[in-house]
């Protein structure tokens, strides 16, 4: 409770952010937003530290011409509730901002495990393959001791993918093993998966997460071949007939070639009973790298894609699932948490490296070979601890990011995408306009 | 609608009362409309953008 003499402070720096009459506060450090009405914002601005809860009070009471005493309560009111988002200074337990590091653990890891580098298909943006590792050195019984030392630590779930994965001989007996241990998601691009292979992977329990690149078979075998559309639809038909339900869902990533069919593509999952959809940003990696003039994606087209997905998408209330997949978009985030699961995933390829990230597979950021390192060596590597302690410390580092209200909570964006775009770390990754529009647009559209 | 502007006085001064307004605006006392990131997140879905992250759908 604030007593007359008391003079509130919001934390200096904290951001106005004013958006077609509507406002929001922005936390400067922690990652905390309040959407106020317009005389809360101004409020917010009279608590300096200068003034008193009775000049404040005053000064709505004046200029409104409400009976001081009911101005009081309404200050107050509004300051407890500023005070319990934790936007006064004297709120309890305030943090410097988000922890610079942590210590990787197999608690709650997720392991993306590429069993094969092989692949019936030729993606023109494939990052997995096209950079000189196509070999699988993985045996079965290596495949299944990381498995194993994931479930005994405590890991989240294992993503097993490839190349293809069911080109592997032994797919089945991995599905099986790692589903009946994990939270296990296959990643295929369902062109191999006829009724028998279908029943193996409905009966494993394992998620299934089929690529598709377009709403048109012109979109998808542009990127992936010709065929490739209707073999994939081929095998989701077997998999649903099989009684796949809720386990079965989509994974877009979002082209040059096809980000006008977003729409479509929801359209087509919902029309077609899939449970989810998830997208993906394109990223400059493997055979991408090659075709980027046709793959990219302008900021201007993300924005387009992602008013759709995270706007006017939520309107339509449809069954599927949809998961927009802009990097660093978060609008929820404990003090001290990093989106960024930097250190809470590792990647194995086909070939057995390590890698701290999908987008991060260069040697220079090898954390071991999966042949003869656990994963629990590559958590402790001490490459691993450089590359989080560099992430962490980004966004001081860019000075875009230093200036931005939405600092904590994107937090310099995706570090590996910027990596891949730009060869360096302290840049934006080129969809920070485009978040700052969304932070407040999503929130208004919710408020 | 123009945001609302408040004067700033100088701390403990004491403003003499200004005439009454004939044109006060209407009385929105302030108020704070939403905080529930959580909820809205669980809409938005992940933050990670990462090609090969994990599915929408829970296993």
């Amino acid at each position: 409770m604030y007593a007359d003499d008391r003079r509130p402070r919001v934390p200096p720096g904290l951001a106005h952010v004013v958006q077609d009459g509507r406002h929001l506060l922005v936390h400067p450090i922690r990652p905390l937003w309040l959407a106020v009405n317009d005389l809360g914002s101004a409020v917010a601005c009279l608590c300096d530290g200068q003034h008193t809860v009775a000049e404040i009070a005053g000064q709505l009471a004046r200029r409104f011409r409400v009976e001081p005493a009911r101005a009081y309560q309404d200050v107050l009111a509004y300051l407890a509730d500023l005070d319990r988002a934790g936007f006064l200074e004297d709120a309890p337990d305030a943090p410097d901002g988000p922890a610079p590091a942590f210590t990787p653990t197999l608690r709650g890891l997720r392991l993306h495990l590429n069993i094969t580098a092989r692949c019936n298909l030729h993606c023109r943006h494939c990052g997995v393959l096209a950079d000189g590792h196509a070999v699988d050195r993985l045996s079965p019984a290596r495949l299944l001791a990381l498995v194993d030392e994931l479930a005994a630590g405590g890991g989240e779930a294992v993503a097993l993918s490839g190349g293809e994965p069911l080109l592997r001989d032994d797919w089945r007996g991995l599905v099986r093993q790692a589903a009946a241990r994990l939270k296990t998601l296959v990643s295929t691009n369902a062109t191999l998966i006829d009724d028998a292979a279908a029943a193996e992977l409905v009966e494993s329990g394992a998620v299934v997460q089929v690529s598709l690149d377009g709403a048109t078979p012109a979109t998808h075998d542009a990127v992936r071949g010709a065929g490739a559309f209707h073999a994939a639809w081929r095998g989701i038909e077997h998999l649903q007939r099989r009684g796949i339900g809720e386990r079965l869902a989509l994974a877009v990533t979002v082209l040059g070639t096809n980000w006008r069919e977003i729409p479509a593509i929801v359209d087509l999952a919902e029309a077609q009973g899939i449970a989810g959809v998830r997208f993906f940003p394109v990223q400059r990696l493997g055979r991408a790298i090659a075709h980027w003039p046709d793959l990219a994606v302008t900021p201007a087209q993300y924005a387009q894609v992602y008013d759709y997905l995270y706007r006017q998408l939520p309107a339509r209330r449809l069954r599927v699932r949809v998961d927009g997949g802009c990097p660093g978009l978060v609008l929820s985030l404990a003090d001290g948490e990093w989106w960024c699961r930097l250190g809470r995933t590792l990647t194995v390829e086909a070939d057995g490296r390590i890698a701290a990230c999908s987008l991060l597979t260069d040697d220079a950021f090898g954390l071991g070979d999966a042949r003869r390192d656990s994963l629990a060596a590559a958590l402790a590597s001490p490459v691993l601890r450089d590359l989080i302690a560099t992430a962490a410390g980004r966004m001081d580092a860019i000075p875009a990011c230093r200036v931005c209200a939405w600092r904590a909570f994107c937090q310099g964006g995706c570090p590996g995408s910027v990596w891949l775009a730009a060869g360096t770390w302290y840049a934006t990754d080129g969809l920070c306009e485009v978040r700052q529009r969304l932070y407040p647009d999503v929130i208004f559209d919710r408020t | 609608m123009e945001p609302t502007e408040l004067k700033t006085p100088a701390p403990g001064q004491v403003e003499p009362a200004p005439p009454v307004p004939k044109d006060a605006p209407p009385y929105d006392p302030p108020r704070v409309l939403t905080i529930q990131g959580a909820d809205i997140q669980r809409e938005l879905g992940t933050a990670h953008g990462c090609s090969f992250n994990h599915s929408v759908v829970g296993c």
